[in-house]
């Protein structure tokens, strides 16, 4: 397998990730296996349709351009890209025994299965099965790499190592039923949105921060595993983690990959509109869920981050106020915006960004709403407050440390006061802190 | 304890009196729920003396008993993966009336004709109403003895006419079959071979069309003697969430559990729905986020949980599936594990 870093992959644009014009954005695996829960929580066994659905389009969409840039025809060159690409995006690692007529594929280490046993203790288990996304961009892969007019290929997970299995096994048949609408978001989409030219001067920005965590994002690879992971400073071989390192995951190292806009943010939108309209007192408890995932998930990568190599260098930030700044702008390295800090007080901080993930979703498929909500923003906002109140901390913190310091922090409140989704120039968000 | 009387109203949203018009022989339409055995919608032809509550559990025990054999019999054949049964149907016979029975989902139909009626005439109208009602009834799933998922809990609650009707403490005893089927299983073949996988099988989720056609799994829990929990545990419900979109609402007080021996209704779900919560919290790896996992898991929405001592007895049953869901644990088990802690506190 080629060992590719992320950077040689994706071009970074207005605080935002792109491959192959397709936007991606970097999650841990806390995000990717809350959100399954949540969603599963939330749809009961419908939950698996509706992410495998968001994959499948999102995943297909991307495979097909990357594919037909590249001038990659055939069904084994296929599969081999969707394979490698995979890999190098931290989701783990596919084997797949398919023809034409269908077969069935297998996954290793993968981001929400194996994530599942990371997060939560090794002999857990839960009944169902927690690698929708998976099934969608294998069955995606299969589709692009066999296309028939007869269908396409469907995904499902026969055993689940989130259910006590050995591995997670997909079965792939056709389906004359036609698949979804996909709904990617491009390149494209977001420059629409963008009405500046981006700001560079340092107010509300700690920039030096923001460039140096780009650096590290930009330059982490996978292992053999498929598994991508922040180096800490004292790895020596120059920011490359080592099979040592992959290996110390259970101590409560995030794990991170990059997954599509399209498929987390329609599994989101399309999860909490069914929710809305069936039950709609439960709507309001699933964004606080998926606030929390999100929260929780840049809190982590951002501390990872923060800790890194190639962060050592930074001088360290003295107020709350230069925390906080410098949290945004470690976080605008996740690829979910460009994040600044425009007010910072006892109780109150304000974030702003002139363009978020969720936003270009919501536009590209709604177009604008008055009222629309972004949990995925809110989260971040979320993060940064709790983060900039830990003054004696620094470097990695485990999940376990999170739910301490949320146990012992501050109560948020969280208002979206601005977004480009209602017509607004930039999103921005006030968290108020209560103790 | 089910009350006989049918459930069909008028307000009832399924049209059962206008399914049965204009059909020979027809005697009864019983729409019931398979786990728990319970009548779900009714129609009884007047001058007929059929009981539809007693129809309801006594069709939902046979249609179980046939989806559990079924299921034996798929999971025991060589390449039972490959096949394994989501709907049964059956007919019964006997000299006074020809039942079929078939399988929608969590639900159960029964058609129940003269026994003069000729077997073809009847499958072909039970056919037709099969097909009608198979649009009607809610989706769902019964995943433990999980009714309805939360979004349909709502629908099915929400309209008193169409929720049945059950008397509080007690529950409907479990279907004799498929709580015996689950104490011969080991834990580690539940996922493989219970119903709960069974939805999740190769066949049974599809793109965009949820197909929640669930086996039966176990009936409901048989009524509980009394936990002792030691009440300074659980705080996660008189806390407001952390993160709150709205303003927190406190918590009313919970008074304190003195004794073992839950002197109402009211106070036995209270003290047993406690019990859930705070085992959920104390367990859960996530506890700043495990109540609102259970409110929405369970269908329940927070509001409900504030008030544990007003929860039904249906709502305390999906409390606890929600639970065990969390954990991937087995029909009784978080009861049980409750029980244990509350003796050992």
């Amino acid at each position: 397998m080629t060992v590719t870093n992320v950077g040689t992959l994706l071009r970074a644009e207005h605080g935002l990730f792109s491959l192959s014009d397709h936007l991606v954005q970097l999650v841990t695996h806390h995000d990717s296996v809350l959100i399954e829960q949540i969603v599963w929580d939330a749809l009961g066994s419908e939950s698996g349709s509706v992410s495998r659905q968001s994959s499948f389009g999102a995943a297909h969409a991307m495979l097909s351009s990357i594919a037909g840039s590249l001038g990659i025809e055939g069904p084994t060159q296929i599969l081999d890209l969707a394979t490698e690409l995979f890999s190098a995006l931290g989701l783990g690692q596919l084997r797949f025994e398919a023809g034409a007529g269908g077969g069935r594929f297998v996954g290793e280490d993968l981001l929400s299965g194996a994530g599942f046993r990371e997060r939560y203790a090794r002999g857990a288990r839960i009944k169902h099965s927690m690698d929708a996304f998976t099934a969608g961009y294998g069955s995606a892969a299969a589709s692009v790499a066999f296309p028939s007019d007869w269908g396409a290929f469907e995904g499902d997970e026969t055993s689940c190592v989130a259910r006590g299995a050995s591995e997670c096994a997909f079965s792939l048949a056709r389906r004359a039923d036609p698949q979804g609408a996909s709904h990617a978001v491009t390149r494209v989409d977001a420059e629409e949105l963008v009405t500046s030219e981006e700001d560079d001067d340092d107010d509300g920005n700690d920039s030096e921060a923001r460039a140096a965590a780009l650096g590290t994002v930009l330059a982490l690879t996978s292992d053999e595993r498929g598994v991508l992971r922040v180096a800490p400073s004292s790895t020596a071989n120059g920011g490359e983690p080592t099979r040592a390192d992959a290996d110390a995951s259970p101590a409560g190292r995030c794990r991170l990959a990059l997954v599509p806009v399209g498929y987390r943010a329609e599994l989101v939108f399309d999860a909490h509109h069914l929710l809305e309209k069936r039950s709609p007192e439960l709507a309001p408890l699933f964004r606080d869920l998926i606030r929390e995932a999100t929260q929780a998930s840049v809190f982590l990568a951002v501390t990872e981050l923060e800790g890194a190599s190639g962060m050592s260098d930074l001088e360290r930030p003295v107020t709350n106020e230069e925390r906080a700044m410098r949290f945004a702008a470690i976080a605008s390295a996740l690829g979910w915006g460009t994040l600044s800090v425009a007010d910072y007080g006892v109780d109150r901080i304000v974030l702003r960004t002139p363009i978020t993930p969720e936003a270009v979703y919501f536009t590209a498929r709604y177009g604008g709403m008055p009222g629309a909500q972004m949990p995925g923003f809110q989260g971040m906002a979320g993060a940064i407050a709790l983060l900039a109140l830990q003054r004696d901390r620094s470097g990695p913190m485990t999940f376990a440390e999170y739910v301490k310091t949320v146990a012992n922090g501050p109560s948020l409140g969280v208002e979206e006061t601005r977004s480009i989704v209602r017509g607004d120039a930039e999103c921005e968000v006030v968290v108020t802190m209560k103790r | 304890m089910i009350q006989d009387q049918p459930t069909m109203e008028a307000e009832n949203a399924i049209p059962l009196d206008g399914l049965a018009a204009g059909v020979d022989y027809l005697e009864a339409i019983v729409v019931f729920l398979i786990a728990p055995a319970m009548t779900y919608a009714s129609w009884v032809r007047p001058s007929t003396p059929l009981s539809a509550g007693a129809m309801g559990r006594a069709y939902a025990e046979a249609l179980g008993a046939c989806a559990s054999a079924a299921r034996r019999i798929e999971t025991a054949s060589p390449g039972a993966h490959a096949h394994i049964p989501r709907t049964v149907s059956a007919t019964i016979e006997d000299d006074r009336h020809t039942a079929i029975l078939q399988q929608v989902r969590s639900f159960g139909i029964a058609l129940v004709f003269e026994r003069q009626a000729p077997l073809g005439l009847a499958r072909a109208h039970a056919h037709k109403i099969l097909r009608t009602l198979e649009h009607e009834l809610p989706y769902g799933e019964v995943s433990g003895v999980r009714v309805q998922p939360p979004p349909s809990v709502a629908v099915l609650t929400s309209s008193p006419s169409m929720a049945p009707t059950v008397s509080v403490p007690a529950l409907v005893p479990p279907a004799p079959q498929t709580e015996s089927e689950l104490e011969e299983r080991g834990p580690d073949t539940t996922d493989s071979r219970s119903g709960a996988s069974l939805s999740r099988g190769p066949d049974a989720q599809r793109f965009a069309a949820p197909d929640l056609d669930d086996p039966p799994m176990s009936g409901a829990t048989p009524e509980k003697p009394a936990i002792v929990i030691p009440v300074a545990v659980t705080e996660g419900l008189h806390r407001a969430p952390t993160w709150a979109s709205e303003p927190p609402r406190a918590m009313p007080e919970a008074p304190p559990i003195v004794s073992s021996a839950p002197s109402s209704p009211t106070e036995s779900t209270r003290t047993r729905a406690l019990g859930i919560v705070r085992y959920v919290e104390t367990t859960s790896p996530e506890p700043h986020i495990a109540v609102l996992r259970l409110a929405l898991r369970s269908g329940l929405g927070l509001d409900r949980m504030r008030d544990l001592g007003a929860l039904s007895t249906e709502q305390l049953m999906l409390l606890e599936a929600a639970a065990e869901e969390m954990f991937g644990l087995e029909r009784g088990q978080v009861q049980k594990r409750v029980e244990e802690s509350g003796r050992t506190a």
